[in-house]
């Protein structure tokens, strides 16, 4: 990571704009040295490697930036396509002008260039040349013919001091720098020089003394050291003698300096314009060159500076896009970097804010929905838990929502009815079509509030339900639905039975039990003290009328007695019972009478012991099968079914006791009250066994009721609690209500 | 593509085309004196020869380095020495002129003009004798000393124009290459 960041940074604006400017200035250089700059053209080879090495990394550079674009067109990274096509358009609009100014340059360049030599002017250089060259070849033919004469006059002499007199004279008559006498193998013979510092002679080379040995004579033109031109003339001097060898005379005389200036002018600018003629094609090529290479330059910092140009134009749009899309993946806390003040920053901001404010807005709407979860759960939660059950339908009479309660009273699932219309609510469930009926007439009446008694007649028997419901508030012209909350009041007006019941029990007690000694009494003591006195005729008339009266007194005592101790609770001694072997016990005393019925017993060994008052318990049993041995009594083949098990509901555990039998079962108009006093099928019996069964079962906290089987015969369920009877007297009322609400499961 | 091939040109060895020929004689070491003699040939390429002619002097430079040898590393290079040698053409003359500025292989200025390339080069060329001394140090230690030499076409003297197409053609990379004697004491 650390190297990308060194790359990255050193390939960043800052750096590249250096690099830049530094290899233009080494362009600058190049085309400096080009231009025989004194300083520059030392170092034209190296400037030439500099840039050359420059325009290498500056490409590689390029090459590696084109290549990762490539790379990123490829994979479909966001904004490489805009990015390259930004960078084509730079570089077009950048590399085609380039690309006309540099064909013309390096016309314009090579016929600049090619303008500069005129062959009249190169004819002109030559003719002068020439001319110098004749000028100089007739004084050289002067000069020749001096000297020939001088040999002549020199060949004359024989003696060495005659010889250098007569040199020193030449040479003052001649006016020649220097003249000097050597034999034909170039020893020197005499000399004389006009500078007298000069103590070796300039002797003549092979070559001239070849010549000189052949009989020829020499004479050319030699440049000097510190510029301009001497003639070097030699010639033999042939001796008088035959025998005597030929000496060499050898004159050096430079030129006049008007002729040495001349000819070194003419020399100058013929070798300059050779000189420039012969470099005119290299010329040409460095001149091309150099532009090449500031084009070349030019160019690549043109596509460097499109690239950079493009990543900076399109990075903004980049990270806009990637915005969005993680705007649109969900992500509303995206934020950009603003990088610029201008328009595209301007956009950025634009965003920034408004993903802000989706985002404030996102937060807002899940905070409410979380509200609003919690306040469903909540009245979820109410709902649940309200005794009452609730129905709610929405502004297409459609049902939406049921609570535990409204299962429950209704003995219905709903879970396929959640969606269907009020109108087939009771397609599958006949027994509430009272209710559908109430609601949906309200519902087609309009009605804002409406209340209504409904009774139900299904497989729990009679129902009575107080039903209220409520049009809820609409939105806009669209009607709000309704929402129908019910209560099942069977129990409340059952205990109002059993409270009017008790108070009858009470008036009984008190207005017809107390007459009825008095006149039982009465009855007897008229019998005693009248019936001996009367005629034997009369007798059995008194001896009926006050056995009758006697006979129903007692009757009515014990119908009294009876009724007295159904309304008036018994004090209750509870006590930890099993109830299975209780069964066992009155099954067993209840096989042994006159017609024994088929009892099968199907309980539940793992059964608790619970608490009651067994004598109690054994009179709901025996109530219970005397009942049903009655009902039974015209059944061909009568079977009771007893079974117990343990249950567990809402926490509370509970002894479920059934009893089932294959009569007839209940008549569905009598469902509802049969444990009511003194509604019976039976024509005798007081009608009071199904109702102190009842009572007994409340006593001890629990709760029953009564079902018709489908199929044949009909059944009885108690449920008495395991373990609130432990803890509690279960002789007090308030606790047997309290419980009885909390188990909420009371069925009549 | 150009540019590579250019650097490539330039990346070659400088005197791929061996014209120069130089041929060690003797080398003896007096103090801190180094007395070398060597035989040098030197002959010029059509294209050399031809810039000549058109006025474009030509700068042959005689390089000497004394260079110590070391077990196990390389040579270590002593001192270096240039003896510049140009040659050019007086066409008013028609002459070849060599001169020797500054210092010449014994030390003094020489000058000279000849008819022929050939002439001129021969007098360039032959038998040179070198006296060179290195300052500041004696050559008396008794280590093994060498002494290189070469000889070749100084091309950074040509004119600016003429310096690219001189490293680029071999025509112009005219050289001999090191040679190396060895130092007798």
């Amino acid at each position: 990571m650390e190297i990308r960041a060194v790359i990255k940074r050193a390939t960043g604006p800052a750096p590249s704009i250096a690099f830049a400017i530094l290899l233009l200035g080494a362009v600058l250089l190049l085309t400096a040295a080009a231009q025989h700059s004194e300083i520059l053209s030392d170092h034209f080879s190296i400037l030439v490697i500099v840039n050359l090495l420059g325009i290498l990394i500056l490409a590689l550079l390029i090459g590696a930036n084109l290549w990762r674009l490539v790379r990123q067109f490829r994979s479909g990274i966001l904004g490489s396509r805009f990015t390259i096509r930004l960078l084509i358009t730079f570089a077009l609009l950048a590399i085609l002008p380039l690309s006309v100014v540099y064909y013309f340059s390096v016309q314009f360049l090579s016929k600049g260039i090619d303008s500069w030599f005129d062959v009249r002017i190169e004819q002109a250089l030559d003719d002068a040349l020439l001319l110098g060259r004749a000028s100089l070849e007739a004084f050289k033919n002067d000069q020749l013919r001096q000297v020939q004469e001088d040999a002549v006059h020199l060949s004359e002499v024989d003696t060495q001091l005659e010889i250098v007199q007569l040199l020193d004279d030449l040479r003052e008559q001649g006016g020649y720098f220097e003249i000097n006498l050597y034999t034909q193998s170039g020893s020197i013979i005499a000399s004389s020089s006009l500078e007298a510092q000069s103590l070796v002679p300039d002797a003549p080379d092979d070559m001239t003394l070849s010549k000189i040995r052949k009989g020829q004579v020499h004479a050319e033109l030699e440049p000097l050291s510190g510029g301009g031109l001497q003639l070097r003339t030699a010639v033999p001097v042939h001796s008088r003698g035959v025998s005597q060898p030929v000496r060499v005379l050898q004159v050096l005389q430079p030129l006049t300096l008007r002729y040495a200036r001349l000819g070194q002018s003419v020399q100058s600018a013929r070798d300059e314009y050779e000189r420039l003629a012969y470099l005119r094609d290299p010329l040409k090529f460095s001149f091309i060159l150099a532009l090449t290479l500031i084009t070349l330059v030019a160019t690549l910092i043109a596509m460097w500076a499109a690239i950079w140009s493009s990543r900076r134009l399109v990075a903004p749009l980049r990270d806009l896009a990637e915005g969005t899309r993680a705007v649109a993946a969900g992500d509303y806390n995206k934020r950009l970097p603003v990088t610029s003040g201008d328009e595209l920053g301007i956009l950025v901001q634009s965003f920034n804010d408004m993903t802000r404010q989706v985002y404030r807005a996102q937060n807002h709407a899940r905070r409410s929905q979380h509200e609003a979860e919690q306040q469903r759960t909540y009245l979820e939660t109410v709902l649940s838990h309200l005794s009452s059950g609730v129905l709610s339908f929405d502004h297409q009479h459609r049902l939406r929502t049921q609570n535990t309660a409204a299962k429950q009273v209704l003995n219905v699932k709903f879970d396929k009815e959640i969606g269907s219309h009020i109108s087939t609510l009771h397609h599958h469930h006949p027994w509430i079509e009272p209710l559908v009926s109430a609601v949906e007439n309200s519902m087609q009446r309009e009605l804002a509030e409406w209340q209504a008694e409904v009774i139900l007649v299904g497989g729990r028997g009679r129902q009575v339900l107080m039903c209220r419901g409520t049009r809820l508030p609409g939105r806009g012209l669209r009607g709000g639905g309704y929402v129908v909350v019910f209560d099942d009041i069977t129990d409340l007006i059952q205990a109002q039975r059993d409270a009017a019941w008790g108070e009858v029990a009470r008036r009984l007690a008190h207005e017809i039990k107390n007459p009825l000694t008095p006149i039982q009494l009465s009855a007897e003591r008229i019998r005693h003290k009248y019936l001996d006195k009367l005629d034997p005729s009369d007798r059995p008339s008194l001896d009926r009328a006050t056995r009758t009266i006697v006979q129903q007194v007692e009757s009515m005592k014990l119908m009294v007695n009876a009724f007295s101790n159904y309304a008036q609770p018994a004090r209750m001694n509870p006590e930890p019972i099993d109830l299975n072997h209780l069964i066992h016990d009155v099954v067993e005393l209840h096989k042994q009478t006159d017609k024994p019925i088929n009892i099968i017993l199907n309980l539940d060994k793992s059964l608790d012991r619970l608490t009651a008052d067994p004598d109690r318990i054994r009179q709901v049993l025996n109530n219970l099968i005397i009942n049903t041995r009655d009902v039974l009594a015209e059944v061909s083949r009568p079977k009771l079914t007893i079974s117990t098990r343990r249950i567990t509901r809402l926490d509370n555990k509970f002894a479920e006791l059934s009893i089932i039998d294959n009569g007839p079962g209940f008549p569905d108009d009598m469902l509802g009250r049969i444990f009511e006093p003194y509604v019976t099928t039976k024509e005798k019996g007081t009608g009071l066994g199904l109702a102190i069964v009842k009572r007994i079962v409340e006593e001890h906290g629990g709760t029953l009721w009564a079902e018709n089987i489908d199929a044949r015969g009909a059944s009885i369920t108690i449920q008495l609690p395991l373990d609130l009877a432990r803890d509690a007297n279960v002789t007090d009322p308030n606790i047997k209500i309290t419980r009885l609400r909390a188990v909420g499961h009371r069925k009549q | 593509m150009i540019i590579v091939a250019i650097l490539g040109l330039l990346a070659l060895p400088a005197f791929a085309n061996a014209d120069f020929q130089i041929e060690p004689v003797s080398a003896t070491i007096k103090g801190n004196q180094i007395e070398a003699t060597a035989i040098l040939e030197l002959s010029l390429s059509d294209e050399t020869e031809e810039a000549l002619d058109k006025g474009i002097p030509l700068s042959i430079v005689v390089e000497l380095a004394l260079l110590r040898a070391r077990p196990l590393l390389w040579k270590e290079r002593i001192d270096r020495w240039r003896f510049p040698v140009q040659i050019r053409y007086h066409a008013l003359s028609g002459r070849y002129i060599i001169e020797q500025t500054g210092a010449g292989p014994t030390g003094t200025d020489s000058f000279g003009s000849f008819r022929t390339v050939a002439d001129a080069l021969a007098a360039a060329g032959g038998t040179q004798r070198f006296l060179i001394s290195v300052a500041n140090r004696s050559l008396d230690d008794g280590s093994d000393y060498r002494l290189s030499i070469r000889a070749s076409l100084d091309i950074e003297s040509l004119p600016v124009p003429l310096r690219l197409v001189a490293y680029i053609s071999p025509s112009w990379r005219l050289g001999s290459g090191w040679n190396q004697w060895k130092l007798e004491q």
